[in-house]
């Protein structure tokens, strides 16, 4: 059989759908004319070897992307708290009074609150800008409509706020609340602070503020003790005054 | 347009850079077998494609150049990371006009420049919390991660193929070595990663993997073709390194794809020497087989074709974006990639 | 070094398949444009074209279908090549009753959705969708180019009609006035002029009028036709309080008319359209509606803000249950994916012409490949009936030189059966003046005809591999270039070359799945009024599984060859779930028990669902008036039902294609120049249209022929270009 005078299919000067007409490129031929080959003027194994070319390089790249969505999806979500936060708390914590509208909140506030039971509810968020199906869009979407219980027990005879942000497993597992932190350096930290379970009942929270601490803003972050993740942050605001070094507006 | 917009941004960004990048090679001890070599390759200049990309695109989405500075930063020390081991890995001889830093002071010595120059990398990836903040500049660092990987599994595949000697391969596994080893690192983690910054969401960035991998495959390819073709313009002799390392070239592979059996039975004993044991007038051979099949009138057919692709990718993927000084910069990429020399 | 063919030798197609796509290919590339260019064989198994949309005639020369065949009026390439193929045709209307294409398609406007109420009954909303200018298959206006941008500006247009029509019986009816011209005076606003309009609409309560709301869809439309200069957060805050309003406005009239809660569901999915399409910047992406398909249509529609109520209407699952859109059959398992189905519905219901539906006036073999036989044979092609293909054998790759491209070096055919001296195959009966295909093979014709017949040899089954003989074709010898025009459940079965080479083949069998169908015709003796279904014919959707969709057929009883005519035809589907044993090819009772289980859910479903809808049909609570079928044999009860007919189309090749989120990305198109010799066409490629629809086969066919031979023109493919 010679090889030569077998029939093969023309080249097609187009073999794509045109979806969006504002963003054609180029005249209706597609791949632009190649510079300096040294192939003839219509010479049609140049075309040939162009659009083999292309089809052969988009054939290439979109396998791989293939591959790589399967395995995105084969693979736990991404999980926005790496690994080495609980090492770094203190570096951290500073970053996060300024950054703390960052996370997802549910704030619940109280005045001079002493036992009783606080119910934190995890809202569902408003995915915003792209909503893409990558795996990092989930690092904003909290679950819809699950509750987790805490029980909030705040001992201290000032006036004070506070507000809590916690995940699921934080009211199940060990975890740790580190102690908070204000950004001004000079203040001294909040160290009565423990996330205890408690059997039988939801886990308790308790803040003990004492009566000599300066007014300002404590952060401080709860932090999974077995994979230490990040799980929760606490905030204590103190004084009447509303704090100027507050969070950041919400990006939109 | 203008034609000199991309030498010029290229020499802005690359500068620019630099400047930053002088941070982290500041001379500390040990000077002698470890900082002063650090600085060896990054002063050796470059292009700076890497991350004047990164910055055009950042600035492109909207972000300001400082802001994506480190992490371009981070890319340039780990593309001279992967530089230095490379010549190690390829038995080079030469970089950028003069001696590889393993010929100058021995492979063990260069292997660990190699290893701090990544440290460094990481390093300015950690960094980019001051900027960036914590939830970004970790979106970056896995960026970076996934890169790297795919980087040495790239070159993993390239050195199975020389220590196996393979003769058999095709367009498509040349592709996809190229696409993992050097497109991920040259075009698409810039592009990826200025995106992000600009656009400060996590998004779909597969988008970006199309159109940096063909414009990081025709900017390789035509690479290899000037390696065999423009020394003779530039040095007045032939030089040919990747012959001489017997690299799986587009040209190569076609050579191979097209040679009789006698000639392939040549190649093949070429190929499987080592290559101090390589001569000159086997390469010279080699060269000349390569222009009677046309290979590299074919690899520069294809290099064509993918700037092509390219360019269509890169309309699509900015097409939402305003007019700026930094879209052009990056749609006139393509281009500049076939044209330069 | 490409040596162009010879002038004089035609090029060999061999054309493997006889369904919609490959009469498409035949159809396109015999043209007379060509001058015989293109010499086609078309090999087809068994004894009839058409494929999935084959149909025979039984006893009484009545119709025996796969399922429920509609023809929409958006079907452009479909009817453009039917309408060339009758006027080719050219039949004596004294002598036949089905002569011109307006004989044998008739528009059918009326459609149906079942709903179940609260109170666990059935209720139908009937839907007369108007009659629109011009037919299908005209020729377009030049240029015309679909974009999203008429689309959004479309729905927009809708919506106003929406809220008009609710408000209509409104007391405050001075405002009808601003509802009839409420446009007037919009054009030529700038972008700012838009924007202080918005931001007026949302500081002054203006919205919470009918008059408001009106207006400000106006300002919407106006909009949406330059989206991209508006910020993303202002068109949504707009579009919700639009959305907000009107649900307000609704909900305060919900008490005095129930009706209208179905209308506020289909404008609720309207608005979560229009704010998907603004929030995924569909409306901007090159990609158009595919960029959309990852996701499954309902959970994209709940993504964008639908409630839960308007996603499980009944609307929705019609439009589900036309598609099949149940992943392997199961019923608790609706995806489509969402690009896909809004392409689909803004087609459907903003393209089509003429009619919403068109139905056929006999059956699809007989109204569409009985006539395309007839002019391709004119034509010159030739077909080979009973060739079953096995194998696609593709050239050993070490025998390629440098830049070649793969090639078919021979395809591999089983004879089914060898017709008597080596004639050809005559495959039409006549019923009634009609040529039509016969339900068995004419077994007179065949060599060893009795036995076959007598050892009820299944030509279309893929589970009986009975031959009389092989036959391999090979390359420049008996065919120059192959089109596949196969189903893809098929293609695992004949191309282990190219799936074993080539990734995006194993891919694309992976990802595009078909599912299978179940079906049931029944003859009635009674009219369906009698039953209590008072209703003018109509095909409806969103029923009860299995056999969710049903249509009034009394239109082909007298196509049919009854000598008293029965009163009553209509037909039941739906899709039929998996079992393990449907992929496995030695279990040759396969098909049986399938056809059985069918038999027992038609049974059960007459007993003990159709009084739903038909009142009047059951005899007690959970029997149907058996008595009620058309039983020439004079069996008792539900005996009778064996007479009828009804189908499980398990066949791998049956299967209907289905359009999963995630799937069409992995769809190969006939354009596709990985082997230069071959290309495939069917519902199952990437035709620009990802649809199991015979819309989709004639366009993937026209493109296979545009693969071969350059024609026709990409442009002149209706809908191609298309978001």
């Amino acid at each position: 059989m010679n090889g030569d005078q077998r029939f093969r299919r023309p080249a097609l000067p187009r073999s794509q759908p045109i979806r969006n007409w504002s963003t054609l490129f180029g005249g209706p031929a597609g791949a632009p004319a190649p510079p300096g080959a040294s192939g003839r003027p219509g010479d049609a194994s140049v075309g040939d070897a162009i659009s083999r070319s292309v089809a052969l390089g988009y054939r290439v790249v979109d396998e791989y992307l293939q591959q790589g969505q399967r395995a995105a999806q084969r693979l736990a979500d991404r999980s926005y708290g790496p690994a080495n936060v609980a090492h770094d708390v203190q570096d951290v914590t500073a970053r996060m009074v300024r950054y703390t509208s960052e996370l997802l909140a549910t704030w619940v506030d109280f005045l001079q609150v002493s036992g009783g039971a606080a119910e934190t509810r995890s809202t569902a968020a408003e995915t915003n800008g792209a909503p893409g199906a990558s795996p990092d869009g989930a690092a904003y979407a909290a679950p819809v409509g699950q509750a987790t219980r805490v029980r909030l027990e705040v001992v201290t005879s000032r006036v004070v706020t506070v507000s809590v942000e916690l995940a699921p497993e934080a009211a199940t597992r060990p975890a740790t609340a580190h102690a908070l932190r204000s950004a001004d350096q000079d203040k001294p930290r909040l160290t009565e602070v423990s996330l205890r379970p408690d059997a039988g009942g939801p886990a308790v929270l308790r803040v003990c503020v004492p009566d000599d601490q300066p007014a300002g803003v404590y952060s401080g972050l709860v932090v999974d003790d077995e994979a230490s993740r990040l799980v929760g942050t606490i905030n204590v605001r103190i004084g009447g005054s509303p704090d100027d070094e507050r969070s950041r507006p919400t990006p939109p | 347009m203008t034609s000199d917009l991309v030498p010029r941004l290229l020499e802005d960004y690359g500068n620019r850079t630099r400047v930053a990048l002088c941070e982290y090679l500041r001379p500390r001890a040990p000077q002698r077998h470890l900082y002063n070599l650090v600085a060896d390759y990054p002063r050796r200049g470059g292009r700076m494609l890497r991350p004047s990309l990164c910055l055009a695109t950042a600035r492109a989405f909207g972000a300001s150049a400082d802001e994506a500075l480190t992490s371009a930063v981070a890319l340039e020390l780990l593309h001279n990371a992967f530089l230095v081991h490379d010549d190690v890995e390829d038995e080079s001889d030469e970089r950028r006009g003069r001696p590889t830093l393993h010929a100058i002071h021995g492979v063990p010595v260069a292997i660990n420049v190699g290893d701090a120059l990544v440290v460094l990398g990481i390093r300015a990836l950690t960094d980019n919390r001051r900027t960036l903040g914590t939830r970004l500049a970790l979106c970056v660092l896995e960026e970076a991660a996934h890169m790297a990987c795919e980087s040495v599994e790239g070159q993993a595949l390239e050195l199975g193929w020389r220590r196996d000697n393979a003769l058999y391969l095709t367009d498509a596994d040349y592709l996809e070595m190229v696409l993992k080893k050097t497109c991920w690192y040259t075009t698409i983690f810039p592009s990826r990663v200025g995106a992000l910054i600009g656009t400060r969401e996590p998004q779909s960035l597969d988008r970006f993997v199309r159109f940096g991998f063909f414009l990081g495959a025709a900017f390789q390819i035509q690479d290899d073709v000037l390696n065999l073709q423009g020394d003779e313009a530039r040095y007045g002799k032939e030089s040919s390194g990747d012959l001489w390392e017997g690299k799986r070239t587009l040209m190569l592979i076609a050579l191979l794809r097209a040679a009789r059996d006698d000639e392939r039975t040549r190649l093949s004993a070429f190929l499987s020497l080592p290559r101090p044991e390589r001569r000159a007038a086997d390469v010279r051979w080699v060269r000349e087989r390569m222009a009677a099949y046309g290979c590299v009138d074919y690899a520069r057919q294809v290099a064509h074709a993918l700037a092509g692709a390219a360019r269509h990718e890169c309309t699509a993927l900015y097409a939402g974006l305003p007019r700026t000084r930094d879209r052009e910069f990056i749609e006139a990429l393509p281009g500049w990639v076939l044209a330069r020399n | 070094m490409k040596v162009e063919r010879q002038e004089g030798r035609p090029v060999k197609v061999a054309i493997v398949g006889g369904g919609c796509a490959s009469m498409a290919a035949a159809f396109e590339l015999t043209r007379p444009v060509h001058r015989g260019r293109y010499q086609v064989t078309v090999y087809q198994l068994g004894w009839r074209l058409g494929g999935k949309g084959a149909s025979g005639r039984g006893p009484a020369g009545r119709i025996e279908e796969h399922g429920l065949h509609v023809w929409m009026g958006w079907y452009e390439n479909a009817f453009r090549l039917v309408r060339e193929c009758y006027e080719e045709l050219g039949r004596d209307p004294v002598r036949c009753p089905i002569a011109g294409w307006r004989d044998a398609f008739v528009p059918a406007p009326l459609v149906g959705v079942a709903d179940r109420d609260r109170g666990g009954s059935w209720t139908v909303w009937e839907q007369l969708l108007p009659p629109t200018e011009g037919l299908p298959g005209d020729p377009l206006p030049s240029g015309q180019r679909w974009t999203m941008r008429d689309y959004m500006i479309r729905t927009a247009v809708l919506l106003r009609s929406l809220l008009a029509n609710v408000f209509r019986a409104d007391p405050g009816g001075a405002d009808s006035a601003a509802t009839e011209n409420p446009s007037a005076g919009t054009g030529g606003w700038s972008t700012q002029t838009v924007l202080d309009r918005i931001a007026r609409f949302l500081r002054y309560g203006e919205l919470a009028t009918l008059t408001g709301l009106v207006q400000a869809v106006t300002v919407l439309e106006v909009m949406l036709g330059g989206l991209s200069q508006y910020p993303q957060n202002v068109a949504l805050r707009f579009l919700d309080a639009i959305a907000g309003n009107a649900r307000a406005l609704i909900e305060a009239r919900l008490d005095e008319n129930p009706e209208l809660r179905r209308v506020w569901q289909v404008l609720d999915l309207t608005f979560a359209t229009l704010r998907g399409e603004i929030r995924f910047g569909v409306f901007n992406d090159p990609r158009g509606f595919d960029a959309v398909d990852e996701y499954d249509c309902r959970e994209w529609l709940l993504l964008n803000g639908a409630a839960e109520s308007s996603v499980s209407c009944g609307f929705l699952r019609a439009l589900y249950d036309l598609g099949f859109s149940y992943e392997d059959g199961d019923p608790a398992r609706p995806r489509v994916a969402a690009g896909h189905a809004l392409r689909g519905i803004v087609r459907a219901f903003f393209t089509y012409r003429g009619a919403f539906f068109w139905r056929m006036q006999a059956g699809m073999g007989d109204v569409v490949f009985a006539p395309f036989y007839e002019v391709l044979k004119r034509r010159g092609v030739r077909f080979e009936f009973f060739h079953r293909l096995e194998h696609v054998r593709l050239v050993d790759p070490g025998r390629l030189a440098a830049g070649d491209a793969p090639y078919v070096e021979a395809l591999a055919f089983d004879v089914q059966a060898d017709v008597i001296g080596g004639r050809e195959y005559q495959p039409l009966v006549d019923v009634g003046g009609l040529p039509c295909w016969p339900s068995t093979p004419d077994y007179r014709q065949l060599v060893d005809g009795v036995r076959v017949e007598h050892e009820r040899w299944e030509f279309e089954s893929h589970w009986d591999r009975r031959r009389a003989r092989t036959r391999t074709l090979r390359v420049t010898d008996d065919f120059d270039v192959v089109v596949l025009g196969i189903g893809i459940g098929a293609i695992p079965f004949v191309a282990g070359d190219l799936l074993a080479r080539d990734p995006r083949w194993r891919a694309m069998v992976d990802h595009v799945k078909t599912v299978a169908t179940q079906a049931f015709q029944i003859w009635l003796a009674c009219d369906l009024k009698e039953l209590g279904w008072m209703s003018p014919p109509l095909t409806l959707a969103g029923f009860i599984t299995p056999f969710d969709t049903w249509a009034d057929m009394r239109h082909l009883l007298p196509r049919e060859g009854w000598p008293t005519p029965p009163r009553g035809l209509v037909y039941f589907c739906s899709v039929l779930a998996d079992s393990a044993a449907s992929d496995d090819r030695s279990n040759g009772s396969f098909p049986a028990a399938q056809r059985e289980e069918v038999r027992r859910n038609a049974i059960r479903f007459l007993n003990d669902e159709i009084v739903h809808l038909w009142p009047n049909a059951g005899e007690a609570p959970r029997r149907f008036r058996w008595d009620l079928l058309v039983d020439p044999t004079g069996s008792r009860g539900e005996d009778r039902f064996a007479s009828q007919h009804w189908s499980a189309n398990v066949s791998p090749s049956d299967r209907y294609t289905l359009t999963l989120p995630g799937s069409t990305a992995y769809r190969i198109s006939p354009l596709d120049g990985t082997y230069d010799n071959l290309t495939i066409a069917g519902d199952w490629t990437e035709c620009g249209v990802h649809a199991g629809c015979v819309e989709a086969a004639v366009m993937s066919g026209r493109l296979a022929a545009h693969a071969v031979s350059l024609s026709p023109p990409l442009e002149d493919i209706v809908g191609y270009d298309h978001p």
